[in-house]
C-alpha cells in the first residue's frame, strides 16, 4: 500500500492569528508552506481588535516573548499584519504616537487596544457620544454603555437612545441581522430610522453592521448620519472577529498557503534534534507532513496544544503536557489557578508554555519553532498582550522556520 | 464516551460558520439542532424538528468545532427517523435515484434533454414534484462512460503498466452526465503510467443517505464494497473523481451505515487530487505540462474540506506553467447534492452561494474549478461563466486533448 504524505518547506500546525501570521511569514521566507489545523482559530470568538500590551513595556520580565522577538521583531510582525489585513479588505489604524487606543466595551468600560478592529468604537478626547441600541437585541443595552461612558470618561458628553430595526430584519441573531443589514434596502431603512438620533455626536450602534460587506453599510450609515459611526463589540457570536478570521485566513491562502483543515496533529518522528515529519489523523488514515521546518502554533490550554494530565498523588496540581511533540512544558511556581476568576494578577496555568532560545525554538530542537500561547512567560489576559504576541511570534517563527528549511 | 450534547460547550463558533444559519432564521442552526435538540431527545422529549431538513450537510459545524463533534450528524437524525416510517416522498425518491435515472436518460438524451429544458415540463415538475423550475437541470450525455471505456482498445495490451493498476469509482454523474471527465482521468492516469480497472459499482448512496433513507444507501454500499475489497486486499488504491462520493466510501459506509469489509476498503481510498498529489510527492507524476497561462479560482468542496486533506488540486494545478490559482475560501456554494433542485430550498441556495458568485466574479477568470460536479453546476448557475473539473486543466496541459 501506498504511504499518505505530503512534503513541504514549512509546515505549520495552528490556524490561529500566531499560525496564520506564521504561514505569511513563511510564505515571505519563499517558502512553499502548509497549516494543519484541527479546526478554526479563536479569532472569531474575540472582538476582532487586537491588544499589544496594556501596561508599560519596562515592566516585562525576562525571558518574556516580547523580549525573545526584540521591538525591531514586534514592528516587523505589526507591519505584516497591517499590510495582510489591508489586503484582506480590513484597514486597522495605529494611533498616529503609538499609543493604545480606547475601546468602548458593551458596559461602557473603556479598553486599552492598540489596533481597533475597523469600524470600531473608539473614544478620543473632544467627540461627543449618542448610544443607539436595537430594539428586542438584548445583548445590548444603550443606557448600560452610556452609563459606563459617563464613569470612565467624567464629562464626556453622552446621550442614548433606541431604534427600530428595519423591517426586512426578521431575526435578533447578531450574525443573521448583520447578513439582512447588508440588503440595500434595509441599510436605507436602518439609515431613515436613525436620522434626528445624535446629531453632531458620534454615533455608537452594537456590532451588528454587516459580514463581509460591513465597510458599505457603515459608510452608508455614516453618509446618512453626516459623521463618525460606529460598532461596540458584543459578547460571542463577534462579527468584527468573524470578520478578521474569514479574512485572514483567506488572505494566507490567497498568498499561496495550503489550508488543511480537519488535520489533526497526533505525532511526530524525529531524528538527531530535527522533526522528520508529523502526523495527522484524516479520515482515510494518517498522513505523514514532512518540511524542512515546523512552526507549533497550537495555541496553549484553550487550543488544546497544551493539555492536563492525570493528577499524580503528592502533588498540588496534576501535570501539564504537550499534546504533539512531548515538549517539556514551563510552568510557574505557585497555584496555576486564583480562587477568583479576574484576579487581578491572573491565573498561574496562562503562563504555562514552551521556554524557547531568541530563535523561538525549544532547547535541543533545530528545525522547530514555537509562537502564540504555546510560548511560556507571559499572560496574555492580564497583560492584554495576546494578540500581539501573536502577530510578533507568529510571523518571526515563520520567517525563521522558512529560512531554516530553504 | 461522552455524550454529543454533554460535551457541546456552546461556544457559538459551529453557527458563526454555519452557511445556512446565517442566510434563514427558519434553520435552527447546529448548536440548537444538533447538541440542543439531542439533549431533549436523548431524554425522552418530543422536540420541535421543524426547519432541520434545511442542513445542507456540507459539516463545515464539524470542521470547525473545538470538542470534535459532528453537528450535522444529529441534525440529520429526525430525517432518516422520519424516512424509516414512512419511506421517500416521490420528488425524494426520483432526485436520490441518480443512476437509475441515468439508465434511462442516457439512452435517449435528445428527447431526456429536450423535454427537461421545455418550460411547460418544468412548470408541471415544480407543480407536481416541486422541483424548481429556475435550477437547471444536468444534461446526459450521448452513451456512458463505461459504455466508451468498455468499447476502447486498452493501451496495455501489449506490456504490463510500469507503474501498476489503479481501480476508478466514477460515480453516478461521470457516467451518464459527463463521461469526459471520465475519459480525461483514465487519460491522465494512463499518461502517468497506470492501468484503470472499472469494476461494476452502483450510485455511492450520498443521495439516499442525504434524503434519510439509509436502509437502501446500505444495500449498494454492501455491492460497492463488494466489488471494491478484492482490489483493496491487493493494495491498488481507488479512485475518485467527484469528492461526495469519496467522503462516503472512505467514511460513511463504516460510519454511518455501518457495512462489513468497509474499513478494509477505505485506506486505500483517494480523490483523483490526493491521489496525484501523492504520486508527486513520491517523485512520480509526470510534469511534461505545456506552459498554459491562465487564472483559475479555485472552489474546494464541503465534502473535500472535511476529509482533512487539504486542496491538493490547487497545488498541482500550480505545477503548470503560467497557471494562477488559489483557493477562494468562499463558503458552500449552496447546492448540496439534490438540495438546490428543491422548490422551498432554491432561494436559501442561492443566497448561501453568493459569497462564492461575489468571489468567481471578482476574480476576473474564464473559467472556475472545482472536483465536485453539483458545486459546479451551482458556480455556472450563479455566475454564467465556466466551471470545470481540474482534471480537464491537467488533461488540457499535459496535451492529450
Amino acid at each position: 500500500m501506498m504511504k499518505r504524505s505530503r512534503t513541504y518547506d514549512v509546515v505549520v500546525i495552528g490556524a490561529g492569528l500566531a499560525g496564520l501570521m506564521a504561514a505569511l511569514g513563511a510564505r515571505r521566507a519563499g517558502a512553499e508552506v502548509a497549516v494543519v489545523a484541527e479546526g478554526g482559530g479563536a479569532l472569531e470568538l474575540s472582538s476582532g481588535s487586537v491588544d499589544l500590551l496594556a501596561g508599560p513595556w519596562d515592566a516585562l520580565a525576562e525571558g518574556h516573548p516580547y523580549r525573545l522577538v526584540g521591538s525591531d521583531g514586534i514592528r516587523d510582525g505589526l507591519d505584516a499584519f497591517l499590510a495582510a489585513a489591508s489586503a484582506a479588505g480590513l484597514p486597522y489604524m495605529e494611533d498616529a504616537e503609538h499609543r493604545n487606543q480606547a475601546a468602548v466595551t458593551a458596559v461602557g468600560s473603556l479598553r486599552p487596544t492598540y489596533l481597533p478592529a475597523p469600524g470600531a468604537a473608539v473614544v478620543q478626547p473632544g467627540c461627543s457620544v449618542h448610544v443607539v441600541g436595537f430594539q428586542g437585541l438584548r445583548e445590548f443595552h444603550p443606557q448600560v454603555v452610556a452609563e459606563g461612558l459617563r464613569r470612565a470618561m467624567p464629562g464626556l458628553p453622552v446621550t442614548w437612545g433606541w431604534s427600530d430595526l428595519p423591517d426586512g430584519v426578521t431575526s435578533l441573531h447578531p450574525l443573521q441581522i448583520a447578513r439582512q443589514l447588508e440588503e440595500p434596502a434595509c441599510r436605507r431603512q436602518l439609515a431613515a430610522r436613525l436620522a434626528g438620533q445624535g446629531v453632531g455626536a458620534a454615533l455608537f450602534l452594537p456590532a451588528v453592521l454587516g459580514l463581509d460587506q460591513a465597510p458599505a453599510v457603515r459608510a452608508e450609515l455614516s453618509a446618512a448620519h453626516g459623521g463618525t459611526v460606529a460598532e461596540v463589540p458584543l459578547l460571542s457570536p463577534s462579527l468584527p472577529g468573524l470578520r478578521l478570521g474569514s479574512a485572514l485566513t483567506r488572505h494566507v491562502q490567497r498568498a499561496g498557503a495550503d489550508l488543511h483543515l480537519g488535520a489533526r496533529a497526533v505525532g511526530a518522528a524525529c531524528g538527531q534534534g530535527r522533526i522528520d515529519s508529523i502526523t495527522c489523523q484524516t479520515v482515510a488514515g494518517a498522513v505523514a507532513y514532512r518540511a524542512g521546518a515546523f512552526v507549533l502554533a497550537t495555541g496553549g490550554l484553550l487550543g488544546r496544544g497544551l493539555d492536563v494530565g492525570a493528577r499524580v498523588p503528592g502533588l498540588p496540581d496534576a501535570p501539564i503536557y504537550e499534546t504533539i511533540f512531548g515538549l517539556p512544558v514551563e510552568v510557574p511556581a505557585g497555584p496555576l489557578a486564583a480562587t477568583e476568576l479576574l484576579a487581578p494578577g491572573g491565573h498561574g496555568f496562562v503562563r504555562a508554555g514552551i521556554r524557547t532560545d531568541e530563535h523561538l525554538r525549544p532547547p535541543g530542537w533545530s528545525n522547530l519553532h514555537i509562537c502564540g500561547k504555546m510560548l511560556a512567560g507571559y499572560d496574555p489576559y492580564a497583560e492584554g498582550s495576546g494578540g500581539g504576541v501573536a502577530i510578533a511570534t507568529g510571523w518571526r517563527a515563520g520567517l525563521l522556520a522558512g529560512g531554516v528549511a530553504k | 464516551m461522552i455524550n454529543q450534547y454533554d460535551a457541546c460547550l456552546k461556544c457559538n463558533l459551529c453557527e458563526l460558520h454555519c452557511p445556512v444559519f446565517r442566510v434563514t432564521p427558519a434553520f435552527p442552526g447546529p448548536k440548537n439542532g444538533g447538541p440542543g435538540i439531542e439533549r431533549l431527545r436523548a431524554a425522552g422529549k418530543a422536540v420541535d424538528e421543524t426547519g432541520l431538513d434545511l442542513c445542507l450537510g456540507c459539516r463545515t459545524c464539524e470542521v470547525v468545532c473545538p470538542s470534535g463533534l459532528s453537528p450535522a450528524k444529529l441534525v440529520h437524525q429526525p430525517k432518516i427517523d422520519k424516512v424509516r416510517l414512512r419511506g421517500l416522498p416521490a420528488r425524494e425518491w426520483l432526485l436520490a435515484h441518480t443512476n437509475l435515472l441515468g439508465e434511462v436518460a442516457v439512452r435517449l438524451p435528445g428527447v431526456t434533454n429536450g423535454s427537461l429544458g421545455l418550460k411547460p415540463v418544468r412548470i408541471m415538475m415544480e407543480k407536481a414534484l416541486r422541483i424548481d423550475r429556475r435550477r437547471p437541470m444536468p444534461r446526459y450525455a450521448r452513451g456512458t462512460f463505461r459504455s466508451w471505456f468498455a468499447r476502447r482498445p486498452s493501451p496495455w495490451r501489449e506490456r504490463p503498466a510500469p507503474n501498476g493498476q489503479v481501480v476508478y469509482f466514477h460515480g453516478c454523474s461521470t457516467n451518464y452526465m459527463l463521461p469526459e471527465v471520465g475519459r480525461q482521468t483514465v487519460a491522465v492516469l494512463e499518461h502517468n503510467g497506470f492501468e484503470v480497472i472499472l469494476p461494476p459499482q452502483r450510485c455511492c448512496g450520498l443521495p439516499l443517505m442525504g434524503n434519510g433513507e439509509i436502509d437502501e444507501a446500505r444495500r449498494w454500499a454492501a455491492y460497492n464494497v463488494a466489488q471494491l475489497r478484492p482490489y483493496a486486499e491487493k493494495g491498488i488504491p481507488i479512485i475518485f473523481t467527484s469528492t461526495s462520493c469519496s467522503l462516503t466510501v472512505k467514511q460513511e459506509y463504516a460510519h454511518l451505515l455501518g457495512v462489513d469489509g468497509a474499513e478494509a476498503v477505505s485506506p486505500l481510498c483517494y480523490d483523483l487530487f490526493e491521489f496525484l498529489a501523492q504520486l508527486h510527492d513520491d517523485g512520480r507524476l509526470r510534469l511534461d505540462f505545456r506552459p498554459s497561462p491562465q487564472v483559475l479560482p479555485y472552489h474546494q468542496p464541503c465534502h473535500q474540506r472535511v476529509q482533512g486533506i487539504g486542496t491538493p488540486a490547487v497545488r498541482l494545478l500550480r505545477l503548470i506553467p503560467g497557471v494562477e490559482s488559489w483557493n477562494m475560501d468562499a463558503g458552500c456554494c449552496g447546492a448540496s447534492g439534490t438540495h438546490g433542485f428543491k422548490r422551498e430550498k432554491y432561494d436559501i441556495s442561492m443566497a448561501v452561494g453568493e459569497p462564492l458568485r461575489a468571489a468567481l466574479v471578482a476574480s476576473g477568470a474564464a473559467r472556475g474549478v472545482s472536483d465536485c460536479e453539483a458545486c459546479r453546476w451551482q458556480m455556472e448557475h450563479l455566475t454564467g461563466m465556466p466551471a470545470v473539473h481540474p482534471i480537464t486543466v491537467l488533461w488540457e496541459a499535459y496535451g492529450l486533448g
